[in-house]
């Protein structure tokens, strides 16, 4: 009995002691952070931290909804180090800071420029924080002021941030996700560097902290994803790629062009191509991608050969003069549309190479094609070797549909008379 | 450990004196030759109970013999005594004048034999025997000079008749249901299983009550250890009184400290049925429409008679459904508390949100607004079982403004821990043996302190002493949690899942040892349905 007795009291007080989730806090008592903003103050980091009003956000019957107080709020606070300034907030912020919902992390770009190896540090280590917020660059921008506007659909601006870069990384391809985890082993990568998208204000920026901003069927000032902030191949960020250069980018990395659209000028030659007029476009949009990078030795020299095989539906055609019944047409759109990845490509290309820094991960390629080679390569990659090697670029489109229509009805429009024909 | 502790002291001081007066009379109860004698006896013991009616006449040639019928009035079909019993002791000629001098056996068996048109008749030569059979009903019959007499049995008294039970509903399925009447009860069985195998004993429990228990068992199906370990744990019982086969539960029941029900009870004659067929025992109590099954197993308590008669793929959707009702009954406040309190990063964003935004001016911490709740839920409960009919609605629409929506209202507590205790008192409702839901219902309490002070962890260590604890009771020597925990592949056809009848060829292995061939036809059946259709 005694035996059976201590026991017991040795499993009752392991109960106490073994439990990791010791900290109580009740849903009230926690301050949810879906949103950080990252900038420099001086020598200093200020954080801005944007946290939810849930009980502006859940919709309530009756009287009391809305209530015109905001649906997040931010405090700030300033500190050499990140956790210094998160420590900091509790003298302005009532409620316990709650980390764990972040949503989106938003790096100023004057933080970006500086190096922002050390922030990634305590992001990293903070045991509230799981990997899966997404990190953005401030495009000309104080994080600070990307946080500040309102949006509206998503109450929450972190949620439109959130669910906005997720819908545009799909359909669009010029914007990508990159986790915590995904950045770090990008920015430790020797063989790669790191793009993070970019984000701005578009519009009237005093308007948009206000719920005026929301309250308008047009709001004054939109929060908007704007091209790709390009590292250096350590933590520095050092250009901006373009939308065409992005959308080049996301076609050199495998699996992450989902659906886009491959716009191009309308084949000439067919029908009476004489007369054509060159702003008239067709497109694609890719519905499967998949890309293919190969690396290897030539006579001392690394050379890469990246193939995009791509499958796609007609999505709109202006041109008047083809016969889209024809599979000779259809192969000339593929043609185009090929032509179209291949530029895109090597703008981004071109682009990576004039700032040094292998975005597209040549260098990753060559380590795990040659990786005796990739050591005597490796130190002076990115400045040397990367803007030298060759690459050959080539795609493959295929076109499967051509919409619920075969030929244009544009076809069969009578000629304005007196026009360009 | 204290509780337990208490409970043995008041045990111990309550004990019985270990040798009770066995009966009033002690040896000396044995009838007297004389009739006055008697019948001062009877008086005597009964205190004169006016219920008691003596009607002496004069039998035989002449009317020279003395005799006196007794029986109990309300208990006894004063009709047939008159008729079967009166009628034939007074008329002419029943008895000639040397056989009402004769020995001693030769006016009563005469009487026996060729006077009493009745089927039951049983001699008595002693108190305590005449006045068991006088109380349940049966007159007596005796005679100046003869130290015995006879009870005849003409028990008939007011009761309920066969009803559809109310406490186990089934949409398809019989609808009668066990009454109050052990001989109704056991007929009602008889009439499901007509196979001279089933065996029915009986034996009388209760020093005071003197109530008619019965065991009911297929003889060659049940398991005799089982069978035998029943009558032993009856034969030890001593108590005053049996009103309710839960007296018996109580004392035979394997664990008395656990707070799972280890005897399965019912009101169903085909769930008996059922039951006896794969080799349990029953108990039938007189008195109560309830009756007892052993061995019991966990998994016991969750199906439902309903399930074997509906299509095999629906009664294991509906099982799997209890299954799923089991983990809300038992965790679902629990579960919430420690997700909110604990682990509020397992809750998508949105969802936290909005239960963020209910709490928000909500005064109390989730435990004890999680507590209000449930134990105004229980009050309300227990006040609907014990209100008259006529008011129970009406406390019923009290109940649910107060809690459902002025609470919430109020501020007091949250919507969505409404919306949690709900859900699971209506989960509770779902299991079909009521003994088994009080046991859920006792147990989320202390799940819900666990979850209180240490999260998921807490549920998680809770869940584990009660999978320990489970898997060390037993019901009449079967392990509890069978066909789990000991795993046996073949019962699996009949406990989570249940396969159809054509391929139900076996009874539970562990019930049964000795007779597990359910079905004669061997696997390749004719029953099954031929894949190619033929």
């Amino acid at each position: 009995m005694g035996k059976r007795r201590a026991m017991l009291v040795m499993t009752v007080l392991s109960c106490l002691i073994l439990p990791g989730c010791w900290d109580r806090r009740e849903l009230n008592e926690i301050g949810l952070v879906t949103a950080l903003g990252i900038d420099k103050a001086g020598d200093q980091y200020e954080l801005t931290a944007q946290f939810v009003n849930p009980g502006e956000i859940a919709s309530k019957e009756g009287g009391g909804g809305g209530g015109g107080r905001a649906p997040a709020t931010l405090y700030s606070a300033k500190g050499a180090t990140l956790f210094e300034a998160i420590k900091r907030m509790s003298v302005k912020a009532p409620r316990i800071i709650y980390l764990s919902h972040l949503q989106m992390a938003i790096i100023g770009e004057e933080v970006a420029r500086e190096g922002m190896g050390e922030v990634l540090d305590h992001l990293s280590r903070n045991y509230q924080m799981r990997t899966d917020f997404y990190l953005v660059v401030a495009k000309g921008e104080t994080a600070r002021t990307v946080l500040s506007i309102l949006t509206p659909l998503d109450k929450i601006p972190s949620q439109n941030m959130f669910s906005k870069i997720e819908k545009s990384e799909r359909e669009w391809a010029v914007t990508s996700t990159v986790k915590l985890d995904e950045l770090i082993n990008e920015l430790a990568s020797k063989g790669k560097s790191a793009v993070l998208t970019g984000i701005k204000v578009s519009g009237n920026k005093q308007m948009g902290e206000t719920s005026d901003n929301v309250q308008r069927i047009m709001p004054g000032a939109r929060v908007v994803y704007s091209g790709m902030a390009v590292f250096n191949k350590s933590d520095k960020m050092i250009g901006w790629l373009s939308e065409k250069e992005s959308k080049g980018y996301h076609f050199t990395q495998k699996g992450k062009v989902q659906s886009t659209l491959i716009q191009f000028a309308c084949p000439a030659g067919s029908g009476k191509a004489a007369g054509m007029r060159s702003k008239e476009f067709a497109n694609v949009e890719m519905i499967r991608s998949h890309t293919e990078v190969k690396g290897k030795m030539a006579s001392g020299k690394p050379s890469f050969e990246i193939l995009v095989r791509a499958e796609g539906n007609i999505g709109e055609v202006q041109c008047k003069d083809i016969d889209l019944t024809k599979t000779a047409t259809i192969r000339q759109f593929e043609q185009k549309a090929e032509d179209e990845i291949k530029s895109s490509i090597e703008q981004a290309l071109k682009k990576a190479r004039s700032l040094k820094s292998d975005i597209l991960g040549l260098g990753e390629v060559m380590h795990r094609a040659d990786p005796k080679a990739w050591k005597g390569l490796m130190k002076r990659w990115h400045e040397d070797v990367f803007p030298e090697a060759a690459v050959r670029i080539s795609a493959k489109v295929n076109i499967r549909r051509v919409g619920t229509v075969t030929n244009s009805f544009l076809k069969d429009l009578p000629e304005p008379s007196g026009d360009s024909q | 450990m204290g509780f337990f502790k208490v409970l043995q002291k008041i045990r111990k001081s309550s004990r019985p004196d270990p040798n009770p007066p066995a009966t009033p009379f002690g040896t000396d109860a044995a009838l007297r030759p004389s009739l006055r004698e008697n019948l001062q006896k009877v008086r005597e013991t009964l205190g004169n109970s006016t219920d008691l009616i003596i009607r002496e006449v004069a039998v035989g040639e002449g009317g020279t013999l003395r005799a006196a019928v007794l029986y109990t009035d309300g208990l006894t079909d004063v009709k047939s005594v008159d008729r079967f019993i009166l009628e034939a002791l007074m008329a002419d000629g029943v008895l000639t004048l040397a056989e009402q001098t004769g020995t001693l056996p030769g006016a009563l068996q005469k009487l026996k034999d060729r006077a009493l048109t009745v089927s039951e008749i049983r001699d008595v030569a002693d108190f305590n025997t005449l006045f068991t059979q006088l109380l349940s009903g049966d007159a007596v019959i005796l005679l100046d000079g003869y130290a015995q007499g006879f009870t005849v049995a003409m028990g008939q008294w007011e009761e309920r008749g066969v009803t559809e039970p109310t406490s186990q509903t089934v949409v398809r399925g019989p609808r009668e249901g066990f009454s109050e009447n052990i001989r109704t009860n056991t007929a009602l069985i008889r009439r499901k299983i007509k196979d001279p195998h089933l065996w029915l004993e009986t034996r009388v429990i209760g020093t005071v009550s003197k109530t008619d228990v019965a065991i009911m068992y297929i003889k060659g199906i049940a398991n005799d250890k089982v069978v035998e370990e029943v009558r032993r744990r009856l034969n030890r019982i001593v108590i005053d009184g049996i009103l309710e086969s839960g007296y018996i539960e109580e004392l035979i029941q394997d664990s008395s400290y656990s707070p799972f029900p280890t005897v399965f009870h019912t009101e169903r004659p085909d769930v008996i049925a059922a039951g006896l067929m794969e080799g349990r025992v029953a108990i039938l109590v007189d008195g109560t429409p309830f009756v007892l099954l052993v061995p019991s197993l966990f998994i016991h308590f969750f199906q439902v008679s309903e399930d074997y008669a509906q299509r095999a793929d629906i009664a294991v959707l509906i099982r799997l459904l209890r299954i799923l009702s089991l983990g809300i009954a038992l965790l679902g406040p629990s579960l919430y508390i420690a997700i909110t309190t604990f682990h509020q990063e397992m809750i998508p964003t949105g969802l936290l949100i909005s239960l963020a935004a209910q709490r928000e001016g909500v005064p109390f911490p989730a435990f004890v607004e999680a507590f209000i709740m449930e134990v105004a839920f229980e009050i309300l409960r227990e006040a609907g079982v014990r209100l008259p009919r006529t008011v129970g609605q009406a406390v019923s629409i009290v109940g649910a403004l107060v809690i459902g929506e002025a609470a919430v209202r109020a501020g007091i507590v949250s919507a969505s821990m409404v919306i949690v205790v709900s859900i699971t008192a209506i989960a509770n409702f779902v299991f079909p043996a009521f003994n088994m839901a009080i046991s859920i219902r006792m147990l989320r309490f202390p799940m819900m302190l666990l979850a209180a002070s240490f999260g998921l962890y807490g549920i998680t260590v809770g869940l584990i002493a009660l999978v320990l604890h489970l898997c060390s009771l037993r019901s009449f020597g079967i392990p509890y949690m069978a066909p789990f925990g000991p795993f046996i592949m073949a019962d699996q056809k009949d406990a989570v899942f249940r396969v159809p009848w054509w391929g139900m060829f076996a009874r539970p292995r562990l019930i049964n040892q000795n007779n597990t061939q359910r079905e004669q036809n061997p696997p390749t059946s004719d029953l099954k349905p031929d894949p190619r259709g033929s």
